[in-house]
């Protein structure tokens, strides 16, 4: 047994070791030897530091080490986790051999868990699942969310690109939620912060939501310790009602690890381009039915077309034909390739970052300052961020009252966040539908009419669209954000069995937001103008008395913690928006200039959660744990018959590698949990109230609210069971952990459609329940173990499956959670986003092609039939998400390469969709439509009589026979051989015209593999820094989204929408291409 | 000290929390909204949203299925092939929340006229519901937050607006309350002038009694109004919302984008019957169509042409509508022109000249009819002087537009002057083709539509809306059931002949 201790720790040793974690000093007395086990085994990574002085080393994989020593000091500290600490004089000695005897408390991986409570990984019944510092600040993404990406199973990201503040995604074991955010809870150094979106209120002044980012993405990735990921509700039901989605728990770095002083330098520079693009044609132009000649830019039918906004036109052959631009001369009509590959930019990040720590025995503090500056890859956008964080940690009283305080202030703003919603007014993507393949996007630069700055912008056509360079230069949306988290705890140690901690912490933000709309915009003629600002805080203070049986080196075959504590949260919110609807004189931007009233809506918020909790913990000869925790929450935002709700967990472990030799199994734990979670709502939502909304001449005016308040709500209940398995075999060199964990969440509060002959749009009520299932599975392991070379290899795999077991009554038939995804369109494009009853939570929900037995699409008349009822066609939720991480060191040289991908889930792209039915794109890889958008077209040839009208010559009749059947005159299905035009076909092909509401030719499997990350470090050795100032220095290539292989044609797959201010997955609309972005980085230490 | 100053911190801790319980519910109340209004601001709501839904509906369904305008652009409305029109449904009934909101805070504080007025509105956006649907929700609507009833059933049209409670007699009891005390508050309309309300009420239920007049003989009941009540007299009592000019009081249309606004163009049966009659309103109905735009060729002479009401196959190039509509960009102002109309004198005279043609009012129908064209021509500000016509009584002499004894004639005339009327002049193209037992040669200044989808014959309801379909699925579709199927050829009571 001891043995496979040694093995084992011999395994973290290496791993640590192989992390680079070292440090160096320059002097003359040099002390050399070998730290090895009662075995005489060479103990690998085992720490070396001088007792009073500054320097330090660990051993190397054959156990040695080697240490100077000056200023008189000859006593060395020998120490190695899971082995008692010896301290030893090295006076007059250059050689000394250790022996470490092993101590009694087990060697195991720490983690923290809830309540900040760090614990041995074997004695949880439940999974955590942890990255370290060098895991994260490798290759650091902006959003911090983005970190997590497939280094975790069962933990589901969906990167955003919606430009440099772009939000992500981020669920835990799935979606729990029938309509809502299922997003986990993000904890900084105990303290819970907010990752909402922050966009309220959708549509004023034409626009869609606007992506300013999710309230997580600030924290720093330099200034994160370590990370713990608390999957399921058991982990985290000591963080009350947000927890049932999961915990992210992030510890901030601290000076506490720092041999007297320590300086690090970490800088890194990458450069983003886009990562997919759709396939454009560039053999014909704007136009419709092979025609086009510039007149005014207002017909979309009779001879000109020049407001037709597609690319049916005639051929980029360089006939002359008169544009937009050419005064009314026919000049030559030729393609402009790449012309939405030229608008966009290199992107470029810069995160330059600088931290100073210290530790003596009194205390510890590490001050880090970092700026992030990121260009993005549309014109005119950006994101600078300023981080300063610092954490204190102080010592009284003979260390028996510890005391830390942690602050984090991030300073945030950009001059223009892009929109990439289905939005005119300031959507470059939207213009990008519609952009004519024959013009090239540095004609329209100059985006004002000649001597009509300011009012009147110049464009290819007048009815539709926006120019992109007016957009992004002129329709900014800006913001300055401020956000301060900190938190203050103190420890008091009572006895060595006993100790209470108080802490309080705090999250505020406030938040200035400005949206300009230029005169003459589409939909938004005069102008416009709003600004909001919105402010949020978070306080929570917490009192925990922690008592133990026994004291920390006691020994005790029965080992009992028990905690008590309580928790009180507030919250508090408020928002004043004011819109100047209508510029009065162009290009002055300001509430004032007004020619119609200013409105304005201020609301504020508040929101309290008192809690009651406890917990025990039972170790029973380190080989059989049990957990009991229970909590009592208190909520204002319940009815006050209902607002107090109990919670309990249980979990336990065995450690089964102690009770018997497994043989080549050397650590094997099962473990298993049980827990629930109770779940209050939102404020305000019990009591019927009426909006105001604006004043009609000299009238005020009120209007019932859309959605009915209910009195009765009671708290929704998310209980679950989770199974477990950890083994490692071979010594610890290869490993496996294995969960499965089922899930329901019943009683929501949701916001309930109402059909609107209700004179409502939604009731409050609580009902229905979603199960989730899945299972995780860590596979690891040192593949390749040498000197020269190491290879370690992590495979995560997570699969989970949402169903929707039960329906709030009445609506058992389904119901939909979006009834509209498409905005603007009057509900009556209709692709539903919906939840059955018995079905996968988040069906699409639309029309679909008519088929016949076989599976052939029907015809008539030459085109696609469809159906008149829609249906459900399936699900986003894929069936796995896998991560592979890969670890390489040579030598100075480390690698890391991490793929992440999904399999299976669907994804709806209106983007497909919207370029197909305008003529824009080849399509040579759909897997659906074996038809491309080149041959077949009807083509013109242009010309112009003496008076200056277009001519048409016909050259090509086109037209297109599609793959299928059709009824015969005696009602017998035979092949399809009606030919009819290309362009019709596209439309009706995707539905019902310009409704293009058929969802099944645009709706495809979006599995998908990514080269997520990768970065080669060369670590310079200590030899080479003998003369610098230097302690350590790595330089690295750092890249993220490198490949991406997916059969999704026109966009990534890796999207979601944000509908009401709700990630939407699954659903594709005018997104801005994804990121792929590389560069390098630096990281010395002083 | 230390354990002073522990001791401290834990009775701070334990003083918060115990002020905790009973302000729990205090912190939940609501600083942002007021849970008890005046019924005035909810009217005024109630009256805004609800004629803002008119003015959308007329211009892309009233308008184009009765054929005065037509869609260039996505034109199923023309080609019929009619869908849910979900807007209309949806619009409507969210309307009415506020509208029987304030018609029970008014009841509850005794405020006769102000209840009154308030079941005029009602009366109006529920007669359009049934009128487009059919069979809808009304003694259930919008009962959900005071009953808990969120699953409507749907009544029967003919009980919707004969019944007991139906909107016939709900118009008749607005007048009795209008007469009685109080004070229209919140009112946009009428300015709180209750007599206007009182005629509105009494010219809603002749419109109503003549959609039903096929079904029921309504004469003697509609005699009785025409004789003991009062009545618009002028233009001045138009029920007519004039906007503002200000965002967002403007005319609905004038945000629209310039490709969303021109997609809808005055038809070809419009301007040929305006162009033939040198009717003045064609300048008020629509601009000048010069090979797309009257502003890059400002010195060529007007030209005014129709598009064709039709799928869009058929010839789409034509004058899009007036000035008073719409802010070109960079030109002109649409200002507060337009209005949002309800029911016009003019149409209450219309429907007079057609009682006293079919015998039902002694009055002279050619008089009544002569003063109806009268009432429009002066409502749009008929310029004379732009057309060959010496003045209105030129006009309605020699023009062959005056009545001729002809119920065209009445129809006709009726048909232009329903322009914007929300989609009433819908419903009266449909009666009478229902009267002529489909034969559109019957109606000549209409026409079957340019390569229809279905067969030429007009749709005769809107589909009910998937929404009911998944939120109300039984009352759906036992209402469906009672139609054969949720069909745009189905036939209503009121068209059922």
């Amino acid at each position: 047994m001891r043995e496979r201790q040694n093995r084992l720790s011999h395994f973290i040793a290496f791993l640590l070791f192989s992390f680079g974690l070292s440090f160096s000093a320059v002097a003359q007395n040099e002390i050399k030897g070998t730290v090895s086990d009662e075995n005489g085994d060479p103990i690998i990574g085992a720490s070396v530091t001088v007792l009073n002085g500054s320097d330090g080393t660990i051993t190397d994989p054959m156990g040695q080490y080697s240490i100077n020593l000056y200023d008189g000091n000859t006593k060395l500290i020998f120490s190695y986790f899971g082995f008692e600490s010896q301290t030893l004089d090295a006076a007059g000695k250059a050689v000394l051999n250790v022996t470490l005897q092993a101590s009694e408390i087990k060697l195991d991986e720490v983690v923290v868990t809830a309540l900040g409570v760090s614990r041995e990984e074997r004695a949880l019944g439940y999974a955590v699942q942890g990255l370290k510092s060098k895991d994260i600040a490798s290759v650091p993404a902006p959003n911090a969310v983005d970190n997590l990406s497939g280094k975790l199973a069962g933990v589901y990201v969906t990167g955003g690109s919606s430009g440099p503040t772009a939000s992500s995604n981020v669920t835990i074991r799935g979606q729990t939620s029938l309509n809502g955010n299922s997003q986990a809870l993000f904890i900084v150094n105990g303290v819970p912060i907010t990752n909402g979106l922050f966009s309220p209120g959708d549509g004023l002044n034409g626009s869609s939501t606007i992506d300013f980012g999710n309230g997580a993405q600030i924290i720093n990735s330099y200034d994160i310790e370590n990370i713990s990921v608390l999957k399921g509700p058991a982990a985290a039901a000591l963080y009350g009602s947000r927890a049932a989605n999961g915990v992210i728990y992030v510890t901030t770095k601290t000076g506490k690890d720092a041999k007297g002083w320590g300086v690090s330098v970490n800088s890194n520079t990458v450069f983003e381009t886009p990562l997919k693009l759709p396939k454009f044609q560039d053999q014909f132009g704007n136009g419709g039915y092979g025609k086009y000649s510039y007149n005014a830019g207002t017909a979309y039918t009779g001879d000109y077309y020049d407001a037709f906004g597609e690319n049916w036109g005639p051929r980029t052959n360089g006939q002359l034909i008169k544009q937009w631009d050419s005064n009314g001369e026919a000049v030559p009509f030729e393609a402009a390739p790449d012309n939405m590959r030229n608008f966009f930019q290199t992107g470029v990040s810069t995160n330059n970052n600088v931290s100073i720590s210290h530790a003596d025995e009194n205390g510890d503090f590490r001050f880090s300052a970092t700026q992030l500056n990121r260009r993005g890859i549309v014109p005119n956008t950006d994101l600078n961020r300023s981080t300063l964080q610092t954490s204190v940690g102080k010592k009284l009283f003979n260390n028996r009252l510890e005391f830390r305080a942690n602050a984090m202030y991030v300073g945030s703003g950009s001059n223009n966040v892009p929109n990439a919603g289905y939005d005119e007014s300031s959507s470059v993507m939207y213009s990008f539908l519609w952009l004519p393949r024959n013009t090239a996007i540095d004609d329209l630069r100059n985006y004002w009419k000649p001597g009509m700055e300011n009012v009147q912008q110049a464009y290819v056509e007048e009815l539709w669209g926006n120019n992109p360079w007016m957009i992004v230069n002129e329709n900014t949306n800006s913001f300055n954000a401020n956000r301060l988290l900190g938190d203050i705890n103190a420890t008091y140690h009572i006895n060595d069995r006993m100790n209470l901690r108080v802490r309080t912490g705090q999250d505020m933000k406030n938040d200035i937001r400005q949206y300009r709309r230029a005169t003459s915009t589409k939909k938004v003629l005069f102008g416009s103008f709003r600004e909001d600002r919105l402010s949020f805080m978070e306080n929570n203070t917490e009192a925990l008395l922690s008592w133990s049986n026994a004291a920390p080196k006691e020994q005790k075959d029965l080992r009992i913690d028990a905690k008590v504590g309580g928790n009180l949260m507030l919250q508090q919110s408020s928002s004043l928006i004011a819109n100047n609807p209508q510029l009065l004189q162009p290009g002055v931007f300001t509430l004032t200039n007004n020619r119609s009233s200013v409105q304005t809506e201020g609301r504020s918020a508040q929101k309290a959660i008192r809690s009651l909790f406890g917990t025990a913990s039972f170790a029973y000869k380190s080989m059989y744990y049990l957990d009991l925790s229970a909590r009592n929450d208190w909520s204002s935002t319940l009815p006050v018959e209902n607002n107090s709700y109990f919670y309990p967990a249980a979990s336990a472990s065995v450690i089964v590698s102690e009770m018997a030799d497994l043989g080549k199994i050397s650590f094997l734990k099962v473990r298993a949990a049980l827990a629930q979670v109770g779940s209050d709502t939102d404020p305000y939502l019990l009591n019927n109230t009426y909006s105001p909304s604006a004043m009609f001449g000299g009238y005020p005016a009120f209007g019932v609210n859309l959605f009915a308040t209910n009195p009765n709500l009671r708290p929704e209940r998310t209980t679950s069971s989770e199974l477990g398995i950890d083994a490692r075999f071979a010594k610890g060199r290869f490993g496996v952990d294995f969960a499965l964990y089922d899930m329901t969440t019943q009683d929501q509060i949701i916001y309930l459609p109402v059909a609107s002959s209700t004179g409502r749009t939604s009731r409050l009520a609580n009902g229905g329940a979603i199960r989730n299932t899945g299972m995780e599975l860590q596979l690891f392991g040192d593949i390749v173990k040498s000197k020269a070379f190491t290879w370690n290899s992590r495979v995560n795999i997570g699969a989970n499956r949402a169903v929707v077991t039960e329906l709030p009554d009445g609506v058992s038939g389904g119901y939909p959670i979006v009834s509209s995804m498409f905005p603007n369109d009057g509900g009556t494009a209709g692709l539903e986003y919906v939840a059955v009853e018995g079905e996968l939570l988040g069906l699409l929900k639309g029309l679909t092609f008519e088929r016949d037995a076989d599976g052939n699409i029907i015809h008539e008349n030459g085109y696609p039939v469809v159906s008149e009822e829609k249906s459900t066609i399936g699900s986003y939720q894929p069936k796995a998400r896998v991560g592979w991480m890969n670890s390489f060191s040579a030598g100075n040289w480390q690698a890391n390469i991490l793929f992440d991908g999904q399999i299976g889930g669907l994804i709806y792209s209106r983007s497909h969709t919207l370029h197909n039915t305008a003529g824009n794109l080849v399509n040579d890889d759909d897997p659906y439509l074996d038809m491309n958008a080149i041959d077949g077209r009807m083509i013109y040839d242009v010309s112009y009589d003496a008076s200056g009208n277009p001519v048409y010559n016909l050259a090509d009749a086109g037209g297109v026979v599609g793959a299928g059947v059709m009824y015969d005159s005696n009602g017998n299905l035979v092949e399809n051989t009606v030919s009819v035009p290309l362009r019709d076909y596209y439309y009706k092909y995707y539905g019902n015209v310009w409704r293009r509401d058929n969802i099944e030719p645009s709706t495809f499997d979006a599995s998908y593999l990514k080269l997520r990350q990768v970065s080669i470090a060369y670590n310079f050795p200590k030899e080479q820094l003998k003369n610098t100032m230097l302690k350590g220095l790595s330089v690295s290539f750092i890249g993220r989204n490198l490949l991406l292989f997916t059969k999704v044609p026109t966009i990534d797959p890796e999207t979601y929408s944000i509908r009401n201010g709700l990630f939407i997955q699954g659903y594709e609309s005018t997104s801005m291409p994804s990121l792929r972005s590389f560069g390098f980085s630096v990281n010395a230490n002083l | 000290m230390k354990k002073s100053l522990f001791l401290g911190a834990l009775i701070a801790m334990a003083s918060l929390s115990f002020q905790s319980c009973e302000k729990l519910s205090t912190i939940n109340e609501n600083p942002n909204e007021p849970s008890n209004v005046d019924a005035g601001v909810l009217f005024t709501e109630g009256v805004r949203s609800s004629v803002n839904t008119s003015v959308n509906q007329s211009y892309l369904l009233g308008n184009v299925a009765s054929q005065v305008a037509a869609k260039t652009l996505r034109a199923e409305v023309g080609e019929y092939s009619w869908n849910a029109f979900p807007n209309t449904w949806n619009q409507n009934y969210l309307s009415l929340g506020n509208l029987m909101e304030a018609e029970r805070v008014a009841k509850e504080a005794g405020n006769n006229k102000m209840e009154g007025a308030a079941k005029v509105m009602k009366s109006w956006v529920f007669a359009t519901l049934t009128l487009a649907y059919g069979d809808i929700p009304y003694s259930d609507a919008i009962t959900g937050s005071t009953n808990g009833n969120w699953f409507p059933s749907y009544d029967s049209q003919e009980e919707i607006i004969t019944g007991t409670n139906g909107i016939l007699n709900e118009l008749a009891l607005a007048v009795q309350l209008l007469n009685n005390s109080g004070s229209v508050d919140g009112d946009i309309l009428f300015n709180g002038d209750a007599s206007k309300w009182v005629k509105l009420a009494n010219a809603m239920q002749l419109r109503l009694l003549m959609y039903i007049s096929e079904k029921q003989d309504v004469s003697s009941q509609f005699a009785a109004i025409v004789a003991n009540e009062d009545l618009m007299s002028s233009n001045a009592d138009n029920a007519a919302l004039t906007y503002t000019g200000s965002f967002p009081n403007e005319y609905p249309l004038v945000p629209l984008k310039q490709g969303d606004f021109d997609a809808v163009a005055i038809s070809t049966n419009a301007l040929h019957q305006l162009d033939t009659t040198d009717d003045p309103r064609m300048y008020v109905f629509a601009r000048p169509y010069n090979a797309g735009d009257i502003f890059t060729n400002p010195a060529t002479a007007a030209i005014y042409q129709g598009a064709e009401n039709g799928s869009e196959a058929c010839n789409k190039d034509g004058s899009r509508l007036g000035y008073a509509y719409y802010n070109y960009p960079g030109h002109m102002q649409a200002g507060t022109m337009a209005e949002g109309i309800i029911m016009t004198y003019a149409e209450q005279q219309f429907l007079l000249a057609e009682a006293a043609h079919n015998g039902w009012i002694s009055d002279d129908a050619g008089s009544l009819h002569s003063s109806a064209v009268e009432a429009s021509m002066d409502y749009y500000g008929a310029d004379w002087s732009m057309t060959g016509w010496n003045d209105f009584s030129d006009f309605i002499t020699n023009s062959g537009e005056g009545y001729d004894g002809s119920i065209t004639s009445i129809r006709r005339q009726k048909w232009l002057a329903m322009f914007f009327t929300g989609l009433d002049n819908y419903f009266e193209l449909r009666r009478w083709y229902s009267q002529e037992n489909g034969a559109w040669a019957n109606l000549p200044f209409v026409s079957a539509p340019c390569s229809n989808t279905n067969g030429d014959a007009l749709p005769m309801r809107f589909l009910y809306p998937g929404n009911e379909a998944s939120l109300n699925p039984d009352n759906y579709q036992a209402a469906v059931d009672a139609y054969g199927g949720n069909s745009q050829n189905a036939k209503m009571w009121v068209v059922d002949l």
